[in-house]
């Protein structure tokens, strides 16, 4: 059984499509088969597509003849135990059009997009040389440190916005206009007429890893800025898999990118994803956000928590049994986001403390986060002196029931039929709306059945046409 | 002759559904139960379903013990 579970939830895991896959899926042959001209493009792809997926694709790369003659359908399929997992793993290179099918009367074979195959070989067997021209000739020079501080700075200034809690932040703290327009169109922020407030979905946003959330921001300012051109799309998202493979702290020619990543360039810097030292500038630093982007929200959302901190300023939590809790941090931002969930008490330089109270959760619950997004999010905190490096099993329980309690009523609204004059009506009206999936309540006893809203009409009718009395 | 009823059909635990009918006997004349189904379900008129949330969330704010002033 142990080895079973383990295999399990480790291709459970794989299966989801990080956001770059999810975003290229909704994307036109066409634009694919133009991004899988360039190479980073490609080997920055083959990381973000699961592992199913990586492993037919190496098996099909290396067959003798691969480029001139089709791949028969049973060599696709021996690597594979069972046809299930073939299946999600070709149909997703299909859909991404790495792999395309071709049937001749019932003869199925395989081709691999021709210039992604060569793009990968080529990768596979030699160096990949540097994506952009080197800025020789300017004097500006930034350190790592520099462009690393530059890139949370400027994340750090878009959640703390979000978060809202400092309603009178300074213009140079706040992020710009065109940043805050995109938290509006993409829901997170919602004017109330009081001034902008965060909405549940935004709450949700505050949770999720660093990189996903540049990735949700970005595609939304990429889309306003070309006014929704699928060619500046694509060209800034093979610039962003470009600089996957530039070097820390060396600068870069804007003149020789293309035009989508130009436009879109003050939208990297606001977002901190690249630095640049004026709005005038020529050259242009890839900061370590930048750099990782790509790489890390390909594997489905899923990365090491050693990043999340890194990016929102370290937080070790430790919560006790009484429901008292204790977060090491010296980030406000990490304070105002805890506090959303818990009653805070003490604010010390480097230690805030609070407790988690039915009241605190209940207010989170009513923003429409929910229990378990809490419990993972003190889950990932959690100091690493805690014995398990989890909260402990009462508070999360806890936690889990005051959820529960709010949905201890369930209602739908519905239309009761009751006074059949006979069963056998009674059974035919009642087998109709379970047919339908309408029946929420029956009882045979009370002749009395309860449909749901929308197909009340329907039994209606029903009941006439059948003169039922 | 069959007749139909308008309304919203309310699933619950057993406390919770005697909390709803002990609600439905305070607020009388306007009672809002229409029909009293099983153990776990009641039959109410539409209006009533805010009156009853909130009413519960005030119940187990009471029953709930907060150890911060």
């Amino acid at each position: 059984m142990g080895s079973e579970s383990r295999g399990g939830s480790r291709e459970g895991g794989g299966q989801l499509p990080g956001p770059i896959v999810e975003e290229l899926l909704g994307w036109e042959s066409k634009e694919l088969r133009l991004l899988y001209k360039s190479r980073f493009a490609v080997c920055g792809l083959l990381r973000a597509i699961p592992p199913a997926c990586r492993h037919l694709l190496m098996r099909l790369l290396y067959l003798p003849n691969s480029d001139s003659s089709p791949i028969p359908y049973d060599v696709a399929r021996a690597s594979f135990e069972s046809d299930r997992s073939y299946q999600t793993a070709s149909t997703q290179l299909l859909d991404l059009r790495i792999m395309e099918r071709e049937a001749i009367g019932s003869v199925i074979s395989f081709t691999l997009n021709a210039a992604f195959a060569e793009n990968l070989r080529k990768s596979i067997s030699m160096d990949l040389e540097a994506p952009f021209q080197r800025a020789d000739g300017s004097s500006e020079s930034v350190s790592e440190e520099q462009l690393e501080s530059f890139g949370q700075k400027k994340w750090e200034s878009v959640l703390h916005f979000l978060v809202g809690m400092d309603p009178n932040s300074t213009s140079t703290t706040k992020p710009p206009k065109a940043i805050i327009k995109a938290l509006r169109r993409i829901n997170l922020l919602n004017d109330t007429g009081e001034g902008l407030k965060i909405t549940s979905k935004g709450f949700q946003f505050l949770l999720r890893d660093p990189y996903s959330q540049v990735w949700v921001l970005l595609l939304e300012l990429v889309n306003s800025v070309s006014n929704g051109s699928i060619k500046a799309k694509r060209e800034v998202l093979q610039f962003l898999f470009e600089m996957n493979y530039s070097e820390p702290g060396v600068g870069y020619n804007i003149s020789d990118l293309k035009d989508g990543p130009v436009e879109a360039m003050e939208a990297l810097v606001a977002l901190g994803l690249v630095y640049k030292s004026s709005r005038q500038s020529n050259t242009f630093f890839p900061t370590k956000v930048g750099r990782r982007l790509v790489a890390n929200t390909g594997s489905g959302g899923r990365t090491d928590e050693k990043n999340v901190s890194a990016s929102l300023g370290t937080c070790e939590i430790i919560v006790e049994t009484n429901f008292r809790l204790y977060a090491y941090t010296t980030s406000k931002l990490q304070v105002d986001l805890i506090s959303m969930f818990v009653h805070m008490r003490t604010r010390l330089p480097n230690l805030a403390v609070g407790h988690i109270t039915n009241e605190s959760v209940r207010m989170a619950l009513r923003n429409g986060i929910s229990a378990e997004q809490i419990i993972a999010y003190l889950n990932a905190h959690a100091s690493s002196r805690c014995r398990s490096e989890r909260i402990p099993s009462n508070v999360s329980q806890m936690i889990r029931l005051w959820e529960a309690e709010k949905d201890r009523v369930k209602t739908k609204s519905g239309v009761l039929f009751d006074k059949f004059e006979t069963e056998e009506a009674f059974d035919m009206v009642e087998k109709y709306a379970f047919e339908m999936d309408a029946k929420l309540w029956s009882s045979r006893i009370l002749k009395t059945l309860v449909v749901a809203d929308g197909a009340a009409d329907q039994v209606k009718t029903f009941i006439k046409s059948n003169r039922i009395a | 002759m069959v007749h139909f009823t308008e309304g919203v059909l309310v699933a619950c635990d057993v406390p919770t559904k005697q909390f709803i009918l002990k609600l439905d006997a305070d607020l009388k004349p306007r009672s809002f139960v229409l029909f009293d189904l099983d153990d776990n379900h009641i039959f109410v008129e539409g209006w009533a379903v805010e009156t009853i949330r909130n009413n519960l969330e005030e119940l187990y704010k009471e029953n709930h013990f907060t150890f911060i002033a």
